[in-house]
């Protein structure tokens, strides 16, 4: 993808350097961002359990993809529930945290961005961002429950034998509104499962699972306060179902992007690659490295 | 039923790490005994505070081995027993100093044992987990202060039948609208209840200059720890957080050794003065303020170093910050320190301490705020209430809730915290 294509307006001057790579390990899914030349190139892998192996495998996908040797990488920066892991020796590496790689991708991609939902596949968070500059306001975190996870929807999925992609499809072909009161993986289980024995359609009670789990995400929002505009971020957020009950709970459009949003963070994560890799050679230039 | 005792970890070896300051090391870091001792060597420049973390390493096996030996130790509830304790020659050992074990058996005995509910505070649950697992050792007397925590005394009750000598303190807590009148009623009933537990620990009335006299050397040891504080705002990684947490730690109950604290106190503020500044690995220093609890997930504290902050302010039930009051009688001055007159402690409306809060901030540059709780603990509530007046007030901060068995803390805390100084950085 040429970066004309995908950044927001005025940002593609700003992701100048070559060679920086962003790598998002997620709880479910790992994602990569390379920056080379003009162009963006992505890629995807299931999260491994050696986040190291996993980032690896992407960096050989990227360099399959674009004939980027390791030696070639300027700088990479680690993201994402597995970035405590990685280290690498053939380049210099940092951490940051999700939280604000998702803001920062975010920014790149829609400049105008106050307001993050992000979900993944073990918590969601609601992020403030400022348009400026892309750096996190505010942000609130929710991880004390599956609920308005990817992991919720997973199992979900499973209950009402849909695929995970099936299920937001067939959440929008629902005809009537039922009620989860329970927010619980386990116990949602037995509603599902008593919804199920009760002859409501499958479409239905995706529907409703979706509405419950947003209904937990809006509070989030709620607490930082939402401010157009607003885009969703994460594993989850290529969910038609979730996006639904999302821009009708809370009552504002999500904004879209060019670039698929499950890459934001790693996208962030290459913004800040730039940024540590310029660091280094302005402190090698006054002498402080 | 057959439970491990958390005993042999105490003796476990400490695993040896790559490097100092560096984020990715940190999951390689367990326990708390770790990090001590990866702290003690991160601060072999300091004598001082090499002997902090010795004092505290040595508190509770030495107060043990004191009881052993005839001596009379408590285990006491609150950060005001001091003055008290020692006027008695009682050392005091507040109930929720554990073993720095790392053990996750005390919130199963808790909850298979004695049958707690998952949702209890986890701070109850683990100390209750604790007291079963010391209910052979030597330390019997549990002073208790009715109106901290209802689930504490449902605990202390239940530990009653353990073997424990346990002594309530009947509840009082400032009045909201600070009315004199009814100020002084509460004062003079909690003196009353401090007589009598005096009695009914010794079988005498305490002797009041003793009490004047501990509450002066309380007072002596508070400036000390608060010029530290002040020589700290221009060094703040001199003494890095963990080891500041344990200063602010002891200078409750002086790890026992009222004298040996205080004369590391000293030392330190002597190496302060004279000390060469340490840098950040990470460049500027993003310093913090820490309100509520303390984590015994140590992992925290290190990973606000290492992400290039520095708590400069603690505001914990300890009231550091400000001397103990005074009053005719010395023991009214300590119910005016339990009562929080300074607004430092846990007692009352969460809204008294929003001052004192707002004055640590300011005083110690402060520029965002970590609100700590334990899950399951009411004070989560009021971090919320103490959240929304410092977000009026345009000053950034963060709810954090942990739970209080010793373990290395989970990624999503770690991940907010250095979440939060990226974005104060």
């Amino acid at each position: 993808m040429n970066k004309h294509d995908v950044l927001a307006d005025g940002k593609v001057s700003d992701l100048r350097l070559t060679n920086v790579i962003g790598v998002d390990i997620g709880s479910r899914q790992a994602k990569a961002v390379l920056v080379y030349g003009e162009e963006i190139q992505t890629a995807i892998t299931a999260s491994g359990v050696d986040s190291q192996e996993t980032a690896a495998r992407l960096i050989r996908k990227l360099g399959k993809q674009t004939g980027i040797e390791p030696r070639d990488i300027a700088y990479l920066v680690g993201t994402g529930y597995g970035r405590i892991a990685l280290d690498f020796d053939a380049f210099p590496s940092e951490v940051v945290t999700e939280i604000s790689c998702h803001a920062m991708g975010a920014h790149f991609l829609n400049a105008g961005t106050r307001t993050i939902i992000d979900i993944g596949g073990q918590d969601s968070k609601a992020i403030k961002v400022d348009p400026d500059n892309g750096r996190v306001v505010d942000f609130v975190m929710n991880d004390k429950c599956a609920a308005g996870t990817g992991r919720f929807l997973e199992k979900v999925a499973e209950l009402l034998d849909y695929t995970l992609e099936e299920l937001g499809e067939k959440a929008k072909l629902s005809e009537k509104k039922l009620e989860i009161s329970s927010q619980c993986v386990v116990f949602a289980e037995s509603e599902v499962i008593s919804l199920k024995a009760r002859g409501e359609r499958r479409e239905d009670i995706a529907a409703a699972i979706h509405f419950a789990s947003a209904r937990r995400v809006r509070n989030l929002v709620n607490r930082v306060g939402l401010e157009p505009e607003l885009v969703f971020s994460g594993g989850v957020s290529n969910n038609p179902g979730m996006r639904f009950a999302l821009e009708e709970l809370i009552g504002h459009p999500i904004r879209t992007t060019k670039l698929d949003m499950v890459y934001a963070g790693a996208l962030g994560a290459a913004v800040f690659a730039q940024r540590y890799y310029e660091g280094i050679h302005a402190a090698a230039e006054k002498g402080v490295a | 039923m057959s439970l491990t005792t958390t005993d042999k970890r105490l003796v476990e070896p400490v695993k040896s790490f790559a490097s100092g300051s560096d984020i990715r090391n940190l999951h390689k870091l367990h326990g708390q005994l770790t990090y001590i001792e990866q702290s003690k060597k991160e601060h072999a420049y300091s004598p001082a505070v090499v002997k902090l973390y010795d004092l505290a390493l040595s508190y509770v096996a030495d107060a043990e081995t004191h009881a052993r030996n005839g001596g009379r130790v408590a285990r006491v509830m609150g950060p005001w027993m001091a003055p008290l304790m020692y006027a008695m020659d009682i050392v005091p050992i507040p109930l929720n100093e554990l073993d720095r074990s790392g053990s996750d058996d005390t919130i199963t005995i808790a909850e298979d044992h004695f049958q707690l509910p998952k949702e209890t505070c986890s701070m109850v649950s683990s100390m209750l987990g604790d007291l079963y697992l010391h209910r052979d050792r030597p330390i019997k007397d549990l002073v208790v202060f009715n109106g901290r925590c209802e689930p504490l005394n449902i605990a202390s009750d239940l530990v009653a039948a353990e073997g424990y000598r346990v002594h309530r303190i009947e509840a009082v807590n400032r009045p909201l609208d600070n009315d004199p009148e009814r100020l002084a009623v509460t004062v003079r009933f909690l003196a009353d209840e401090l007589a009598d537990l005096a009695i009914r620990l010794t079988g005498k009335p305490v002797d009041l200059a003793r009490v004047e006299f501990e509450i002066a050397r309380s007072n002596r040891i508070l400036g000390k720890v608060r010029r530290i504080f002040d020589l700290r705002k221009s060094n703040p990684l001199y003494i890095k957080t963990l080891g500041t947490m344990f200063m602010v730690t002891g200078s409750a109950n002086f790890f026992g050794k009222p004298e040996q604290y205080e004369a590391t106190l000293d030392l330190l503020i002597e190496e302060l003065i004279t000390a060469d500044y340490i840098r950040s690995a990470r460049g500027k220093i993003v310093q913090l303020a820490w309100v509520g609890g303390r984590s015994p997930a140590f992992g925290l504290y290190k990973t606000i170093d290492d992400c290039g902050g520095a708590v400069t302010a603690w505001a914990t039930p300890n009231s550091w910050s400000q001397d103990w009051p005074r009053a005719r009688n010395p023991l009214e001055s300590i119910a005016l320190q339990i009562l929080g007159k300074t607004g430092g402690n846990g007692l009352g409306s969460p809204v008294h301490r929003l001052k004192p809060i707002e004055r640590l901030v300011n005083e110690f540059g402060a520029s965002g705020i970590i609100f700590y709780s334990f899950l399951g603990c009411f004070r989560g509530v009021h971090q919320e209430i103490q959240r929304d007046h410092f977000q009026k007030l345009a000053i950034p901060s963060i709810g954090l809730e942990g739970t209080f068995h010793v373990g290395p803390p989970s990624g999503q805390l770690l991940t907010r915290i250095r979440a939060f100084i990226e974005m104060l950085s």
